[in-house]
């Protein structure tokens, strides 16, 4: 019985610690949750058959925890393997400073410690309020807090990681195990790993595969960009020409030939003029590719009925931009075409569909601010992660991108504001 | 006393501005002041900094090749409680979406019953004017400025351990709680219930018995208890 309600505490104070760390409330009322805690209890207590390996014992602890805690926070794999393996250190560290104190200031002996269900008991009771004072103090919560954020790790190489750390473990309980349980166990271990290994193998094939065809395609984007610039600086020769030829055209014309010399005017005064002004306000953009992506998506805009607003900011010149790499350009080009998708598509399917964007230069770096209108439930601080969209399944991918992008880029920033109904987000180059 | 600080760069215009707020201004006893510019200068932005209360700007969208934008972003950059009138001499409709980010009061067109809608836009800037009207905050990284205005009501999700603030045109969770937001609103804003604050400028039915409160857009929440009565009815 003792075993039991100390695996109990062990586990309560486990799962209080990672929902202190991860910040979400413990969902008591959810049955997967309860019966996954009742058969791992059950599981764990009845280890003996192990004989005593530390090692093993804990890994095992490690895995089912992380099963456990799966069911009742209802995290993604990767980021949870990971917080379940830090919370599993944590506890280790928190479990033997307790166990050294016992030996060493009240002078327990060690065969006593090991061997004494109680002492475990008591160990486990003093472990739990030694966590519940030591997270509900900020300074250390922010400080465990911040270094798992700090431990951003991209998903292919989380993957690695895990799957090497999972192989261990397998390698482990076969080298525990092989001459205590009989050969179909030992058969039924190797498939496992097999299995494993290979679900893992093809999981990060597919993971390189993603990233290796996105890459690509934003290679091409800018490089095309920059070919359709050249068009776009050939168009606006071309569209003056035409303008001054059709102004020709109009003289050429008998007085009474009112209709045809409307529509002249109607082509120079709207269409013309509203092409050319576009033209020469994206030709002021000062990094090479932007022009061509901007000038792009304002088109697209305005095939969708978005009513948008170009805005530069003064001050802005070529000679500015002189320090700025083409691995950041690069960057740039990548971040703000994602921005301006998005942008696009929060309101396309709005009544109202505004999209802005404003350039300027504040504090010595140049920023280009994107902004759109919304509408709906969005939990905006969770935007970043990814798979997270509001826009159904396999969607998502496209901020976390960019803030895989601003994680290895220093020169780049990103802040976010939302100012009524207006979602903005505003890109800070150091120049 | 109000403050107008008037920016044109064509003077006959300027003093067309400033002649209009004297006729809106004389109508009422508030004293006020111009302050008048026909360029965004150093005196001008050494204006803006000054600590100045109930300031009411009225500038031309463009001065002097200087963009009334970057304006607008300098003054919020020192205070989103002042009121911005745009005059603009040309039609836009992507200003609406600038009016919204920086939280302009209107865009007024020079050549569309101009005087009438200064005038009209002037007596609504006087009624606010000197009132705080938003919610600013940081929370994760993030910016908020929601008007009190578009506010509903507050909730708290206990299981995410976030506040929820219902608006009119979306719901945003944020890492704050009640306590920390209640702080940050004006006297129009009450408990309905321990875990929830409700804007009383949009309530339209209070029922107690029925633990429930309609808003004005047709939403209800019945996170209401006897408790907070006093709180709800008492203004």
């Amino acid at each position: 019985m003792i075993d039991y309600i100390m695996s109990l505490v062990i586990m309560l104070a486990y799962i209080y610690l990672m929902s202190k760390v991860i910040n979400q409330k413990i969902n008591y009322r959810n049955p997967k949750a309860i019966a996954a805690m009742v058969l791992a209890i059950i599981f764990l207590v009845d280890l003996d058959f192990l004989d005593g390996n530390s090692l093993l014992v804990s890994l095992i602890h490690l895995a089912v925890y992380a099963v456990v805690t799966k069911f009742i926070f209802e995290n993604k794999w990767p980021k949870h393997l990971l917080v379940n393996f830090i919370c599993f250190l944590l506890f280790g560290i928190i479990d033997s400073l307790i166990g050294l104190f016992m030996l060493k200031v009240l002078g327990f002996p060690f065969e006593e410690l090991t061997s004494n269900k109680i002492l475990g008991l008591i160990t486990g009771v003093i472990a739990f309020f030694l966590i519940a004072i030591m997270t509900n103090i900020k300074f250390i919560t922010n400080i465990i807090v911040n270094s798992i954020e700090s431990l951003h790790i991209e998903r292919s190489k989380l993957l690695l990681y895990l799957s090497a750390f999972i192989l261990s473990l397998c390698a482990v309980i076969i080298y525990s195990t092989y001459y205590s349980v009989g050969h179909f166990i030992t058969i039924v271990l190797m498939l496992i790993i097999v299995i494993t290994f290979f679900g893992l193998f093809v999981m990060l094939i597919q993971e390189k595969n993603t990233l290796v065809k996105k890459e690509m395609e934003n290679e091409m984007l800018v490089k095309n960009l920059k070919e359709y610039e050249e068009l776009l600086e050939k168009n606006l020769i071309s569209n003056h020409e035409n303008k001054n030829s059709l102004l020709v055209i109009k003289g050429m014309l008998p007085k009474n030939n009112k209709k045809a010399k409307e529509y002249i005017d109607l082509l120079i005064n709207e269409r013309y003029a509203d092409d050319e002004a576009l033209l020469y306000k994206t030709s002021k953009f000062p990094i090479g590719g932007l022009q061509g992506l901007v000038y792009q998506k304002i088109l697209s805009m305005k095939s969708k009925n978005i009513d948008f607003h170009l805005e530069m900011g003064k001050g802005i010149s070529k000679e500015s931009f002189k320090n700025i790499t083409s691995s950041t350009n690069y960057d740039i080009c990548t971040i703000v075409g994602i921005l301006l998708d998005n942008s696009i598509e929060a309101v396309e399917k709005l009544e109202k569909r505004n999209i802005s964007i404003y350039t300027y230069i504040s504090g010595g770096n140049f920023n280009i601010s994107i902004s759109n209108n919304f509408a709906g439930d969005l939990d905006i601080e969770k935007i970043d992660e990814e798979g997270y969209s509001t826009k159904g399944k396999n969607r998502g991918f496209g901020l976390y991108i960019v803030k895989n992008v601003l994680n290895k880029n220093p020169n780049l920033n990103l802040t976010r504001e939302i100012n009524g109904d207006v979602f903005k987000q505003i890109l800070t180059i150091k120049l | 006393m109000v403050n107008f600080v008037v920016c044109d760069d064509n003077k006959e215009f300027l003093k067309i501005l400033v002649n209009i707020i004297d006729k809106e201004m004389m109508k009422n006893k508030i004293s006020y002041k111009c302050h008048e510019f026909t360029e965004y200068n150093t005196s001008f932005f050494n204006l803006v900094k000054q600590k100045m209360t109930s300031r009411i700007y009225i500038l031309d969208i463009e001065v002097n090749l200087v963009s009334g934008i970057d304006v607008a972003r300098k003054i919020r950059e020192k205070d989103f409680d002042s009121i911005i009138i745009f005059v603009t001499s040309h039609e836009d409709l992507g200003y609406t979406i600038l009016k919204n980010e920086f939280m302009f009061l209107s865009f007024i067109s020079k050549f569309d019953d101009f005087e009438g809608k200064l005038r009209n836009v002037i007596r609504k800037a006087i009624d606010i004017v000197g009132q705080k009207k938003l919610m600013r905050f940081e929370s994760n990284g993030i910016v908020y400025t929601i008007p009190y205005k578009d506010i509903l009501y507050i909730t708290r999700d206990s299981v995410e351990r976030k506040s929820v603030i219902y608006t009119d045109y979306s719901i945003f969770k944020v890492n704050k709680s009640l306590l920390e937001l209640k702080k940050l609103l004006s006297d129009q804003f009450r408990y309905s219930h321990r875990s929830c604050i409700v804007n009383l400028d949009r309530v339209v039915k209070t029922n107690f018995s029925k633990k429930e409160i309609t808003f004005d857009n047709g939403m209800a929440t019945d996170l209401v208890t006897v408790k907070y009565r006093k709180e709800v009815e008492n203004r």
